[in-house]
């Protein structure tokens, strides 16, 4: 699957009634597979970005259109291949957004900013994984039932087996049965990691997903993410401020902040580098 | 998870108030599922109008406490009715009179009901055999005395033993037993009518009893068994000398009947006590003192005496006879000499303190012979009582009787004159409980079902909050589902089938609550009356009500599915 936005704008009203506007993205493309990172400064608008993708909010104007044409291969479903996590520092460089306009919408290929809010809602429960930065998950579900949960509103019936099998792949063989409540900050943030693959997303999102972690957990959970995408064959878009996780990832983002008054990003539009190929360690 | 299991989760997490909103509920549903059901069962009960007789005659008063003193034995008699009347509406109607009166013309059936007093808190009603099928000898007037040589063989011999030939003619009458006809015998109920499962009816003028199907069980009251009666009156509570004996068990009615002890009625006024209470109603019913009464029973009695019978030869004191065979030949009452009773009767006669004057030896004067100051009510020869109180004396609880044709005009007659009479009033048991149903009992229960309705409204209310603040709490956790997948749709169905389910839940519950509550109402009117409810049959109108319920339920949980609908979910999902 692969997704490419173009001329994607959100705005918001401030309580004294001016608009704001957060995110102007002229285009961006993300390949089948691929693992992305974005970075971008404090209210540059980030979070309101992944929104967007993900259809919790409407965007103003431009589409968000995603390519489901090609199925992932079924070796990369059904038997998973473990990665080795990236060497820390490998990767390409950081580049400035790509402004690239969108291909034309096919057979398979979904502009979800024409859907109504309920389809972006189904759209979102089949086809893409959120990862939030902090785990969010319910209090009142068993570690289990929190991953079971995110396969709900799929359309299809709960695979347990799936579940478990993401769960041990987190490393939380023992702890199925654990609420929330009993578990760390670092084990409840890989059950929202497992929680996030368990729809076989063909897109995840992760919200600084290390965000709230300390050094070794960070790169635990890293790591996690980026073997459990690669292994359901999922494309990832990682949100992070720190340039160490970041720079593991093949490609990285640079999201410039808007300009308020000009209403424009900061940084003009450079040509940039051809992104590098996703190259697993 | 699919969606129910999402529902119990979120129900299971607030346990505690989901028991509490579902506790108010069914409490709501059981108040309201009991008066449905106390509703139905009193109509079938009450207001259902299956009765064998229609009519009952009863002294001037309530005529609601006339049918539940007579019918379901629940109150107390309002007072009493003159036997005249009974007599009456055995008899055709007299010949001369100016004004028409109920007579035989009219009723069909009349069987005579006096409530007297109680054996170990089971009432005593003294009746006619004719309630069990057996013709009625007093009907036709009082026995008549022993002949001379009657007597004679009375004295010769000892006392006649159970199963021997009666001696006089009003024994031989007594014991005759002439069956009646199906269509002259009284009916509980249309088609039913007491049936004397063991033994046999009690004789008319004997101080024998039949008991109801669950007396025995209750009481210990058996065939051959012999009891005394208890009188609860202002001054106490104590038990006449007399003793009845059990010779017949009814097969059950399931009436208030089953807990009724029913003797014969010339035997309730054979009770020494009794014979002041006849004074005082009679000198209530016309209006006179106490000291007139007695003076003119004293007056009537004098005419009545019989000539002085020679004194009979006196037995020398080494051969005195038995208590018993001593006063079977003379004006001194007690309860029947049967051999089994010999030592009651001495006990009775060396202790009661019952006469007139002050206790007296009877061995100083010979038997047979009169002694002044001493009435007893009645003496027994050969088995039989005769009374020495005269009809026209003595009084009734009520008359249970079916008039004749089905047209209801003779009905009317009966009730118009009974209305217009001065001693006692008619009623249609029928008509007045379909009344007291309808005016009184009804409007009360439906009283009752508004009240639960309003309290299951404000359980719904308590659902209402209960939800709200549930969604209040769970701004974040919608936000999150929202972020899953689930559609505005999704959670505000989630949300009201959680309302739902508790509506539904607590009605369900509160239903087989409310079953659970007539069970205890039935089993108390059962052991106040002999008579239950059909308390486990469940009706349309309590699914109806669950119906109703769940609706109010969902719709009490729109108001905090509708916040939850409209819950933003960027805003709540940004932040730790």
């Amino acid at each position: 699957m692969s997704l490419h936005l173009h001329a994607l704008k959100k705005s918001f009203v401030a309580p004294d009634g001016s608009v704001s506007p957060v995110v102007d993205v002229d285009a961006l493309a993300l390949r089948d597979g691929e693992q992305v990172a974005l970075m971008g400064t404090s209210g540059s608008g980030k979070t309101t970005l992944l929104h967007l993708i993900a259809g919790i909010l409407p965007p103003d104007s431009g589409k968000i259109v995603y390519d489901l044409t090609r199925e992932p291969a079924a070796e990369e479903r059904d038997a998973p291949t473990p990665l080795a996590p990236p060497a820390a520092g490998a990767g390409a460089a950081s580049v400035v957004l790509d402004y690239k306009t969108a291909p034309v919408a096919a057979a398979g290929v979904v502009d979800i900013a024409q859907l109504s809010e309920a389809a972006r809602d189904v759209f979102r429960g089949r086809y893409v994984g959120y990862i939030f930065q902090t785990h969010h998950l319910l209090p009142g579900f068993t570690a289990l039932e929190n991953v079971l949960l995110g396969m709900s509103f799929t359309g299809r019936g709960a695979d347990k087996p799936w579940a478990k099998h993401l769960l041990n792949q987190v490393g939380l063989f023992d702890r199925h049965d654990y609420k929330p409540a009993k578990l760390s900050v670092g084990q409840q943030q890989r059950v929202a990691v497992a929680r996030a693959l368990a729809n076989r997303p063909r897109l995840v999102l992760a919200d600084e997903p290390t965000g709230a972690l300390d050094a070794v957990n960070a790169q635990q959970v890293l790591d996690l993410v980026r073997r459990l995408c690669h292994e359901v064959g999922a494309t990832l878009l990682l949100v992070s401020h720190d340039q160490q996780i970041a720079r593991q990832l093949p490609r990285v983002l640079q999201l410039p902040e808007v300009n308020k008054a000009t209403r424009r990003p900061e940084r003009p539009a450079t040509p940039i580098a051809p992104a590098a190929p996703n190259v697993p360690s | 998870m699919n969606f129910f299991q999402l529902v119990f989760k979120q129900m299971r997490q607030r346990a505690l108030s989901t028991w509490l909103t579902l506790l108010s509920v069914l409490l709501g549903v059981a108040l309201a599922v009991a008066v449905i059901v106390i509703i139905r069962e009193g109509q079938t009960v009450f207001a259902g109008g299956t009765y064998g007789y229609d009519l009952i005659v009863g002294p001037k008063g309530s005529a609601l406490q006339t049918v539940l003193t007579n019918v379901y034995q629940i109150e107390r008699p309002q007072g009493t009715i003159p036997y005249t009347l009974y007599q009456d509406l055995v008899r055709p109607p007299q010949a001369g009179t100016a004004v028409r009166k109920p007579s035989q013309r009219e009723v069909k059936i009349a069987v005579p009901y006096a409530i007297t007093d109680s054996y170990k808190e089971h009432r005593i009603i003294g009746t006619s055999p004719k309630l069990f099928g057996i013709a009625d000898p007093d009907d036709a007037g009082d026995p008549q005395l022993p002949t001379a040589a009657e007597l004679k063989l009375l004295k010769a011999g000892p006392a006649r033993k159970a199963g021997e030939a009666p001696r006089t003619a009003a024994a031989r009458r007594m014991e005759a037993r002439e069956k009646l006809a199906d269509e002259h015998i009284l009916k509980y109920r249309p088609g039913q009518r007491y049936e004397v499962a063991q033994g046999r009816a009690f004789h008319t003028w004997a101080f024998e009893a039949v008991v109801g199907a669950e007396v025995p069980e209750r009481t210990g009251l058996k065939l051959g068994s012999k009891f005394q009666a208890t009188h609860q009156g202002s001054r106490g509570t104590h038990d006449h000398t007399e003793q009845w004996e059990v010779v017949g068990v009814l097969a059950p009615t399931k009436t208030p009947a089953d807990r009724l002890i029913f003797i014969s009625l010339t035997s309730t006024y054979a009770i020494e006590e009794h014979q002041d209470g006849i004074e005082e109603q009679l000198a209530n019913r016309l209006g006179i003192t106490l000291a007139e009464v007695q003076a003119m029973r004293a007056e009537k009695k004098k005419k009545q005496q019989p000539p002085a019978r020679p004194a009979p030869v006196t037995q020398a004191p080494a051969t005195r006879p038995t208590t018993a065979e001593a006063h079977e030949d003379h004006d001194h009452d007690h309860p029947t000499t049967t051999a089994a009773s010999r030592p009651a009767t001495a006990r009775a006669h060396d202790d009661h303190d019952d006469h007139d004057d002050d206790e007296h030896d009877h061995d100083a004067h010979a038997p047979g012979e009169e002694h002044a100051g001493h009435q007893h009510p009645y003496v027994v020869h050969d088995g039989v009582i005769y009374l020495r109180i005269p009809r026209d004396e003595r009084a009734l609880t009520a008359i249970l009787a079916r008039s004749r044709g089905e047209s209801g005009q003779n009905l009317g007659f009966l009730l118009w004159a009974y209305q217009n009479g001065d001693e006692a009033m008619g009623v249609n048991p029928a008509f007045t409980m379909r009344e007291f149903f309808a005016n009184i009992f009804r409007p009360a229960t439906l009283l009752l079902l508004v009240v639960a309705l309003l309290v299951t409204i404000v359980a719904a209310v308590g659902i209402l909050v209960s939800i709200y603040n549930s969604v209040a709490a769970r701004t974040r956790e919608i936000a999150i589902l929202r972020a899953l997948g689930a559609t505005r749709l999704r959670i505000l169905g989630l949300i009201c089938f959680e309302a739902g389910l508790i509506g539904f839940l607590g009605g369900v519950i509160g239903i087989f609550l409310g079953h659970g509550l007539c069970g205890i109402v039935s089993a108390l009117l059962y052991q106040r009356t002999g008579q239950g409810l059909n308390w486990l049959l469940p009706s349309w109108l309590e699914l109806l009500y669950l119906g109703i319920v769940t609706l109010i339920a969902v719709l009490a949980g729109l108001i905090p599915a509708l916040k939850a609908y409209r819950t933003p979910v960027a805003t709540n999902l940004v932040g730790g």
